[in-house]
């Protein structure tokens, strides 16, 4: 029988006592993941056949209209139409009414919850594209006051990793605006840490807040 | 990776472009499904659903990109509905719920390790079966070289020449994880 510990030296093809500890506890990680039965389980055969009748099933949406159309009766026509040109008006007003305030789409959204170091904290956040990149509007509240030069630090997560996108001193319900570069749509976890001021870039893992955005 | 014909297929909605994205990354939804939900019959409902919205959106996936990250993120979002769903259907009055009753947590909690999950077993398929056997037995199972040998019925040198390589394409594929604690 192998340990873990020599299972762990296989994954990173040199002697444990070469890693740094980060190095280590993600080996172990891996290792842990490699040594799951959950990780190695295979869908029964029929699965395949059971995604092919849910797809059958699921409305296209390129076509769903128009197949609908052809089997209603002869008064639906005139109805359609009739909501067709109100609901023409009211995003021509909701158009206009959008550049007047010169406000932006929103690009996504979500809510996020406090996590056991935070249980009563909550937070919103809204997502709007311009030519700079994301702004990330965040409403975090109830966080708890951080002393000794410690701050919030935001991040996006997605399968490529994890980007910061700000920071920022009080969680207390007010709105602060942060910045990402990449789109929500690759890294849609938003999640907020506690940092020290002590000029490590990584992320501390103190989560405070955590939630999933969406388009 | 897939043939890019058949991701134009996909594209399109064709059959042969659907089954062929489930051939390739069908398990792998179905097994960081499962890590998420606990349960074979809501995993494979996040299964049904992750593919049927995937091919919904099909038209609009950029096909210069990777499926597998485009793929993980509905995949995600589906185990996290399926979570909430199954949570309010087992809650009979609010009134009745404690605050630390699993009907009020918002995420899964095999959710925290998703995308490393993910990133595991994507590796593991990417290697060839003869190599993902020797993986198994050693990491799954716990084997020695000499005891996967045996039950292999092939030298242990082989054995131990296909752990070597298989070890360091998972490295390789794995490196992409991002190192350090979660943010």
């Amino acid at each position: 029988m192998t340990s873990e510990e020599e299972r762990m030296a296989l994954l990173a093809g040199r002697p444990l006592d070469a890693l740094d500890e980060d190095e280590r506890e993600q080996m172990m990680s891996w290792t842990r993941l490699l040594a799951d039965e959950a990780t190695w389980v295979e869908p029964a055969p029929d699965l395949e056949d059971l995604v092919a009748a849910s797809i059958a099933g699921a409305p296209k949406p390129s076509t769903h209209w128009a197949t609908t159309s052809r089997t209603t009766g002869s008064w639906v026509r005139p109805l359609l139409v009739g909501l067709a040109a109100a609901a023409a008006i009211v995003a021509a007003v909701f158009l206009i009414s959008r550049r007047d305030s010169d406000g932006p789409e929103r690009f996504a959204g979500g809510e996020l919850a406090g996590t056991e170091l935070a249980p009563g904290a909550t937070g919103q956040v809204a997502i709007f594209e311009d030519s700079a990149g994301f702004r990330v509007q965040l409403k975090a509240s109830d966080l708890p006051p951080l002393d000794g030069g410690r701050f919030y630090q935001a991040w996006l997560r997605g399968p490529q990793g994890s980007i910061p996108i700000g920071t920022f001193s009080e969680g207390n319900g007010d709105w602060v605006t942060l910045w990402s570069g990449a789109s929500p749509v690759d890294y849609p976890t938003l999640s907020v840490t506690i940092e020290a001021p002590d000029g490590n870039q990584e992320s501390s893992g103190q989560r405070v807040l955590v939630g999933e955005t969406s388009t | 990776m897939l043939d890019p014909d058949l991701i134009e297929a996909f594209r399109r909605r064709e059959d042969i472009g659907v089954r062929a994205v489930y051939h390739e990354y069908g398990r792998l939804v179905y097994a960081v499904s499962l890590r998420a939900l606990g349960q074979k019959h809501l995993a494979e409902d996040a299964t049904q659903q992750t593919f049927v919205q995937a091919w919904q959106a099909a038209d609009r996936f950029q096909s210069d990109r990777d499926l597998a990250p485009w793929l993980t993120t509905i995949a995600r979002r589906v185990a996290i509905d399926i979570h909430r769903r199954e949570s309010r259907r087992a809650t009979t009055s609010l009134e009745e719920v404690p605050a630390t009753d699993p009907a009020v947590v918002t995420l899964p909690p095999g959710l925290e390790q998703w995308y490393e999950a993910w990133q595991v077993r994507q590796a593991i398929d990417a290697l060839a079966p003869e190599e993902r056997d020797v993986v198994r037995l050693q990491h799954l199972d716990g084997l020695t070289h000499t005891e996967i040998a045996e039950q292999l019925g092939i030298p242990a040198g082989t054995v131990k020449s296909r752990s070597h390589r298989a070890h360091q394409r998972l490295a390789v594929a794995l490196s992409a994880l991002r190192e350090g604690p979660e943010p």
